[in-house]
């Protein structure tokens, strides 16, 4: 048999050709079939909306505009909505509305405020109850695990109208809560508390700009929302290998020490995202303040999005809601971006 | 103290603990319950009581049988009146229609994007994580200026139940596809060439491997869709006209708001309307850990 | 029918090259193995066979077909993955059927195939089960099974033993050879293991970075190896490097290492004349190094003394490290030598099998 000798690293150099594009289109034609049917229905129900939506913020559309239609010329000339250029946003912003108790900064810095207390709540009391559920020691661990999915589990909305009657001054459930506790251990809570028409801030000094209405809500959705975060971190606990804690144990680690320097690290890159989606959801968190506090007292639980949707429920203002949401569009952007940046950083554990 | 002793201790402050967590999960749940056995035709609940004084299912009985009189083609003729039955019907409609669309068009997109690089790819994931941050309320308007354009037979897309099944899902897709997407992520590429080798096609790999491999992940998108479906009245509420197509989000709607809500009925009809979502809730729980995909967790 | 021929592919990832011209043809019924360290593009060549990747430029034939542009499922082959790649969801019955079910195979023929393989494998008790109640070795098993159950033209593995550990291999491999025997179809099999190769491939094509080194049958690669990357890749413990000049002596031929001098056979002579004073790299394999109290009968043999570093017993022999100036070495001599670290030892190397490559290119000259 001939032997071939062959230098260890000799052989030619191939030449590069990059795929030119119609080869790149022709292998992309599989992906775009499997992708049309949903693109499709988003172009036409959620993009184009979305558009639309852009064009009616810089107008003022009203109800009769709602006879405009693209595709009909007819239409055109009397039913065009006048173009205002950026009024809508200029008013939106300098509190030009005739909306009672209108202030947008007011309405951000509560948003935000709503949006930060909900996420540390959620998150502190999801991890933590993940975190004892974890130990298999826990009795009932199962049966605990089970209940707990129960606010997630049932309708949102279903849980935003009960609590709202839960809140009733009179046959609210919260109220009659506080008159058994006065007649078990001889307290005398009030009993008949009206939560969301009482304007005198519990808490003054900084937060004297939150009402009690406030909390009410905050309870609320601090029930419906920390299960979602608990399985979040149940999943990411779950994920991390035994033998780390066993390696950890060995180095001396105390209990506190492998919760900082073991479990938290490694349940972090999921919880990141989690909490990000979790601020998109929770500063949009439409139900809750519309069906519990309805923004009271007077407006001062409104965020964004239900002041925008008030806009064309009540006022019909469809042109200054659009802008609205373009607006709260922009503030998630940058959050969001932001929060990139910063994620990016502090890049995800390897296991 | 010993080890045990302590052990003991622990499992004690834990569990009191737990206890406490029920105690206030099920606070809401046990109060609509006792409000739903309520018999007395006050309307008015006075005191906290899990079981109350001759407690008895009318409510669920007047939500099951009798007419809502608030949901007439005619309210002078309480025989037009929507009933639960009809209701039901046009919720499960509603739900299953969003959630077998959420499925198959999200699942099929979310297979495009995990295993084949094309033109587009990058400006489509960007596109969907922009989706899921856009309110949607703004969306309200120009969705019906759409929706009624288009026609099917004498009446505008709109004011259908397919109409909003679509809107529904369309609005759901943007987090579907992303989920399934990073789930899909985590099924090994050999699985897929050894079925190419096996003699499987492209769709043949999808429909054989990938999608049973999944079947966390599609839960969370049934489940998730379904709820939509099951609850969203906001939409519905302002699109559709004929009373016969309501469904029992907007019935349960109906009943708030009213000077006098009527509190048994609202109770009997929450409950009512959860139980199908807890249920499906429980059925598919094993999946729920596992098949959310944020942040790569894989269960 | 059922060669396999690759006729100057090159694939590229972007900027990295991971397999570059190569050309082999594997002759049918013959058990090829592509061996080489890690990363030098064995899983790719193998990869492009099977229709997983398309090949930058060149073409790659089986029997007579070009394959280029046909798909993986119209190739006739079957491949077993590193990972085995075992369907999670369906029971070892259903992943060996898979392939025939959707070839539309009747259902009866199906059933008798899967377990005739079964049978074949010794599998048959664990057809229902799923992959996950599976040991490491039933799944390579099951892995070969849905390969064989295909009745493939051409049967494609990637290091599918290396998921295993020792014993089990070695079991394992025996086991390979001998389906290759019973099947008789052409099998390339991929391995890093130079062991693996060298017991199990009628022919072994060896990979460096992409590029075919040598092809050629284990014993000539062994004896003569193409270059210094297959001399030291081939064989365990690895060929000692020594380097060295060649200088001309009344006639004669020695290498000089500055610590020692051997005189080279004469059948080399004439080829190394040319290279006389030239620096060059002589190859000697271990078992070539002997104690000379215990040496075998040499034709031509040359004595070196150096001193001993470490001893190894492994029985029924001993390795020696020892150290010569600046070259440390190992030999691999009879049980019975005395050597003991710290001291110097009398070597006797048997230049017939000596190998001397270009310092520059390292080619084999000799
Ligand atoms: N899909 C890929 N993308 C980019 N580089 C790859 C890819 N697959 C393999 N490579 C590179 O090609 C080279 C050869 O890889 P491989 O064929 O897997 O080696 P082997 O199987 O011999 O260990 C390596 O440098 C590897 O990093
Ligand atoms: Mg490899």
């Amino acid at each position: 048999m001939a032997v071939r000798p062959v230098a260890a690293d000799a052989g030619p150099k191939p030449v590069f050709k990059r795929p030119s594009l119609r080869e790149r289109i022709k292998s992309s034609r599989t992906a775009w079939l499997y992708i049309a049917p949903a693109a499709l229905i988003m172009l036409f129900v959620t993009l184009f909306p979305y558009i639309y939506q852009l064009f009616m913020a810089f107008t003022d559309y009203r109800v009769r505009n709602l006879r405009f239609n693209l595709l009909n010329p007819e239409t055109w000339a009397r039913y065009a909505p006048p173009f205002v250029g950026l009024d809508n946003f200029v008013r939106i912003l300098t509190n030009q509305l005739t909306i009672e108790n209108y202030d947008f900064w007011r309405l951000l810095l509560f948003n935000i405020t709503w949006t930060v207390a909900n996420i540390v709540f959620h998150v502190a009391l999801g991890v933590l109850i993940a975190l004892v559920l974890n130990s298999k020691t826990v009795l009932l661990r199962r049966v605990y695990r089970a209940l707990f999915v129960l606010p997630w589990a049932m309708p949102g909305y279903v849980a935003a109208l009960t609590w709202r009657n839960m809140y009733d001054d009179r046959f609210g459930a919260i109220n009659q809560l506080f008159g058994v506790i006065n007649r078990l251990i001889g307290t005398s809570f009030p009993t008949d508390t009206r939560w969301f028409v009482i304007s005198e801030p519990p808490i003054g000094g900084l937060l004297s700009f939150l009402p009690l209405a406030f909390y009410a809500v905050l309870l609320a959705n601090i029930w419906l929302g920390w299960p979602f975060m608990s399985v979040v971190a149940t999943g990411a606990l779950q994920s991390i290998p035994k033998e780390l804690y066993e390696a950890a144990s060995i180095d001396g680690a105390s209990g506190w020490q492998q919760l900082r320097k073991v479990t938290l690290p490694l349940i972090r890159p999921a919880m990141v995202p989690a909490i990000m989606l979790g601020t998109i959801w929770t500063f949009n968190q439409f139900s809750v303040i519309y069906f519990i506090s309805q923004g009271n007292p007077f407006g001062r639980t409104e965020i964004l999005i239900t002041q925008a949707y008030k806009l064309v429920a009540e006022q019909r203002l469809y042109g200054v809601a659009a802008a609205f949401s373009i607006v709260v569009f922009f503030i998630l952007l940058s959050f969001t971006l932001i929060n990139n940046r910063v994620t990016r950083a502090t890049e995800a554990y390897d296991v | 103290m010993s080890k045990k002793l302590k052990g003991v201790l622990r499992q004690i402050a834990i569990q009191l603990f737990l206890l406490l967590v029920t105690a206030m999960v099920l606070f809401p749940i046990l109060w609509v319950v006792s409000l739903a056995l309520d018999p007395r035709d006050i309307d008015k609940p006075l005191e906290l009581r899990l079981i109350p004084p001759g407690a008895s299912l009318q409510s669920f009985r007047k939500v099951l049988f009798e007419p809502f009189n608030l949901l007439c083609r005619d309210p002078s003729n309480p025989a037009t009146c929507m009933k639960f039955g009809g209701l039901l019907r046009n919720s499960l409609l509603v739900a299953l229609g969003t959630s077998l669309l959420a499925v198959v068009l999200g699942s099929t997109a979310a297979y495009a994007f995990s295993r084949f690089r094309f033109i587009g790819r990058q400006a489509g994931m960007l596109f969907f994580i922009v989706m899921i941050m856009l309110p949607t309320t703004g969306l309200l308007a120009p969705l019906y200026v759409l929706l009624s354009q288009i026609r099917i037979g004498s009446e505008p897309l709109r004011a259908s139940l397919f109409g909003l099944v679509v809107a529904y899902s369309s609005g759901f897709l943007p987090f579907a596809i992303w989920n399934l997407k990073g789930y899909f992520d985590t099924v090994p590429k050999e699985l897929e060439e050894a079925a190419l080798i096996d003699g499987a096609s492209v769709t043949g790999t999808f429909v054989k491997i990938i999608l049973p491999l999944s079947v966390p992940a599609l839960a969370v998108t049934v489940l998730n869709s379904f709820m939509t479906g099951w609850t969203e009245f906001i939409l519905a509420w302002t699109f559709l006209d004929n009373p016969s197509r309501f469904t029992l989000a907007m019935a349960l709607r109906s009943m708030q708001g009213q000077f006098a809500t009527p509190w048994s009925e609202f109770a009997a009809m929450s409950i009512l309307m959860s139980l199908p979502i807890v249920i499906l809730f429980f059925l598919l729980q094993r999946y729920i850990v596992s098949g959310l995909t944020i942040g790569g967790v894989k269960g | 029918m059922a060669s396999v021929t690759f006729d100057h592919v090159t694939k590229a990832f972007g900027e990295v090259i991971a397999v570059n011209d190569l050309s082999l043809e594997i002759k049918d019924k013959e058990f090829l193995v592509l061996v080489g360290p890690s990363g030098c593009g064995k899983t790719t060549a193998l990869r492009c066979l099977a229709g997983l990747e398309d090949i930058t430029s060149g073409t790659i034939s089986i029997g007579d077909r070009v394959v280029n542009d046909i798909a993986p499922k119209d190739r006739d082959i079957a491949m077993v993955f590193q990972s085995y790649a075992l369907y999670p969801h369906m029971t070892v019955y259903d992943n060996m059927a898979f392939g025939l079910k959707l070839r539309k195979v009747p259902k009866a023929e199906i059933d008798q195939k899967v377990r005739e393989a079964a049978g074949l494998l010794g599998i048959e008790a664990l057809l229902n089960r799923k992959p996950k109640q599976l040991s490491g070795g039933q799944r390579q098993r099951v892995a070969v099974g849905r390969a064989i159950v295909r009745n493939p033209q051409v049967f494609l593995m990637d290091e599918p033993l290396s998921n295993l550990d020792a014993k089990l291999r070695v079991q394992a491999r025996t086991e390979i050879s001998r389906l290759h025997k019973r099947l008789e179809t052409t099998f390339i099999y991929v391995t890093h293991d130079q062991m693996e190769a060298m017991t199990m491939g009628d022919r072994i094509a060896v990979m460096k970075d992409g590029i075919l080194q040598q092809l050629d049958t284990p014993q000539h690669l062994y004896d003569k190896p193409a270059n210094k990357f297959v001399a030291g890749f081939i064989g365990s413990p690895a060929m000692n490097f020594f380097d060295v000049t060649l200088v001309g002596e009344d006639g004669e031929l020695a290498v000089d290492s500055g610590t020692f001098k051997l005189r080279v056979p004469p059948q080399y002579r004439q080829v190394l004349a040319n290279h006389a004073g030239k620096e060059v790299v002589m190859g000697l394999r271990p078992e070539d190094i002997h104690d000379k109290e215990f040496m075998p009968p040499l034709s031509f043999s040359a004595r070196l003394k150096a001193n001993v570093d470490v001893t190894e017993l492994m029985g029924n022999e001993v390795f020696v490290y020892l150290m010569s100036g600046e070259n440390s070495f190992v030999a691999r001599v009879d049980p019975r030598s005395r050597a003991k670290a710290g001291m110097e030892m009398e070597c006797v190397a048997n230049m017939e099998n000596m190998h001397i490559f270009d310092k520059q290119t390292e080619v084999a000259i000799v």
